[in-house]
């Protein structure tokens, strides 16, 4: 994630900052001790020639010319120096420096100072101060460095936010106002930040002497990639309630963020995911499927051909007119096991690959599976209702397209011996002028009248209505009555996306064959 | 949250980004096959049955 890069860059730039920086004290330390009795200035000058180099432009190191030290920056060396600076602290970009105590006590005016307005003043005052303590100073620099570090590689955005507002929107001022005024120094925050500021116009004149890689480095560095340090929040931060606030503030925005992943990722997971893990369950399922129509009892279709058409057995699929069954006549022989396959719904008007192994069941997991058969209703061919549930969004979606379909569109559906052809029943806004000979696919598609006059192609009911799914849809009996239409009845859910209600679509049984090898019936193909 | 576990990672900086990885993978393997399975029945777009 973005955080833990960020992290590694911060890492490695801190690493660098810390051994250019304890390189750099190495040097400046003699004539800093030297100068702090002179300027303030010059004081600043140390400091603000370590900002430069930290900065890192790139020509830090590497270019000093006035540099004798040419060992090598490896990241643990400034570590072993005399630095109480350990692994963990600078790194905690939350609690930077926290309770350190070379900083602790150094300013006393710090504290209780404004943090906004007084700062651009206080600079040459800090700066000083800086004198005054001397080689504390250094390492105060060094501090600020390094917090500045921190800053500019994660671009925290928790700067803005809370305690630490107020302490950062003044950082910016400092910030701004000394670069607009073309001093090369910026406040970055603290008072060894102010320092430099103050000891900005001294540093025109006195850096390249006191660092030559400094002054450009500065001017380059800390103007344009320093982000402004609350110039208070080190000093108030480190002793108490602006570091834990902040620290607070950057946890919640890191919760925050972390909830808009997870929440991605559901969403990833519904889209793609359940389709994944459905698409293994449902070629699971109609494997085990068809292994259980391969071991049954094979089917006895006797198929007689008439002299004209050649005679031998073996020419091909037996014509659909000879396997034409009357339903009534077709009993059902397989049995059923929740959650296990027991049919095959072809849709061919949802493209002509579109089969879906039935599940026995309703339950999340069936569903999960494949289209579910409600197992109060009607089983495939029955007089009654054959009702069956699939999910419209997600889970492979079978149904994802229940939307379009339309009247006199076929469902077709194989069982273990029988191939069942349902087709859509008139919409409502068809079935007052239906007409079955308008289209061929509807010949045997007749508008619903008596106590079915209420049952339609497509209708959308109330999560309740489970009595569109009963011998006679939305007639409060699960009693079939004689002479019962063979109906079929899917059930997903509408709007798409919601659950709000859902969509029914009701067909009849027109057609019935039997199975024969290499036999698919007619009405796949339309 | 993540400075925290970032600093107590071991390794140098290339490691601790792949050890990243591999906690953000196990965290996702987590989501997918635990979490989300378990709240799905929540949300209100899988139900697709009617039921009294």
């Amino acid at each position: 994630m973005n955080d833990q890069d960020q992290d590694g860059e911060r890492c490695a730039l801190l690493a660098r900052a810390m051994a250019e920086r304890a390189e750099q004290r190495r040097q400046d330390r003699g004539a800093a001790r030297t100068r702090a009795a002179d300027t303030q200035g010059e004081h600043g000058d140390d400091a603000e020639a370590r900002t430069g180099s930290w900065s890192g432009s790139g020509a830090a190191p590497g270019s000093a010319p006035g540099s004798a030290d040419t060992r090598p920056l490896t990241g643990s060396e400034p570590l072993a120096d005399t630095r109480p600076l350990t692994d963990s602290r600078p790194l905690a970009g939350s609690e930077p420096l926290a309770g350190s105590e070379p900083l602790a006590g150094s300013r006393p005016l710090a504290d209780s100072e404004p943090p906004t307005a007084t700062l651009p003043a206080v600079g040459g005052d800090h700066a000083n101060e800086g004198d005054i303590n001397g080689g504390t100073a250094d390492r105060d620099a060094e501090y600020a460095a390094v917090i500045a570090g921190v800053k500019s590689a994660d671009r925290e955005s928790a700067v803005g936010t809370a305690g630490s507002g107020a302490a950062s929107s003044g950082g910016g001022v400092v910030a701004s106002g000394v670069a607009t005024s073309g001093v090369a120094a910026s406040g970055v925050g603290t008072s060894d930040d102010d320092t430099r500021a103050g000891a900005g116009e001294h540093q025109a004149t006195t850096a390249p002497d006191a660092d030559p890689e400094g002054t450009p480095d500065s001017a380059a560095g800390t103007g344009s990639d320093e982000p402004p340090l609350p110039p208070r929040s080190g000093r108030a931060g480190r002793s108490g309630g602006g570091g834990v606030g902040r620290m607070l503030t950057r946890t919640a925005g890191e919760i925050l963020v972390t909830l808009g992943v997870v929440m991605l990722l559901l969403v990833v997971y519904e889209l793609w995911i359940t389709d994944i893990f459905t698409a293994r369950k449902q070629a699971q399922a109609t494997q085990v499927l068809e292994e259980k129509w391969a071991a049954a009892e094979p089917n006895v279709v006797t198929v007689t051909r008439s002299a004209g058409t050649g005679g031998t057995t073996d020419a091909g699929p037996p014509p659909a007119k000879q396997l034409e069954t009357d339903a009534s006549k077709r009993t059902k022989k397989y049995d059923t096991l929740t959650g296990e396959g027991f049919a095959k719904l072809y849709i061919p008007s949802f493209g002509a690959d579109e089969v879906y192994t039935l599940i026995e069941g309703t339950n999340d997991d069936d569903l999960a599976t494949g289209p579910g058969h409600y197992a109060d209703s009607q089983y495939p061919g029955q007089p009654g209702n054959f009702a069956v549930a699939g999910h419209r969004v997600t889970h492979g979606a079978p149904f994802n397209d229940a939307g379009e379909l339309r009247s006199c569109d076929a469902l077709v559906v194989e069982t273990q011996d029988d191939w069942f052809v349902y087709r859509v029943l008139p919409m409502q806004d068809e079935a007052a002028n239906w007409n079955p000979a308008a289209r061929p696919e509807c010949a045997d598609v007749k508008k619903q009248t008596g106590s079915y006059a209420g049952v339609f192609g497509r209708q959308i009911v109330l999560p309740q209505a489970i009595e569109q799914t009963y011998p006679i849809p939305g007639v409060q009996s699960m009693t079939i009555p004689p002479n019962a239409e063979r109906l079929i009845t899917l059930t997903t859910c509408h709007p798409q996306f919601s659950d709000r209600e859902r969509m029914i679509i009701h067909g009849v049984l027109t057609k019935s064959y039997s199975k024969a090898a290499g036999f698919l019936p007619p009405e796949l193909g339309a | 949250m993540y400075g925290w576990l970032w600093r107590h990672l071991p390794g140098n900086t290339a490691a601790r980004i792949g050890e990243c990885l591999v906690l953000f993978l196990a965290v996702v393997a987590l989501l997918f096959f635990v979490i989300f399975p378990w709240v799905e029945p929540l949300l209100p777009f899988n139900n697709v049955d009617v039921s009294q």
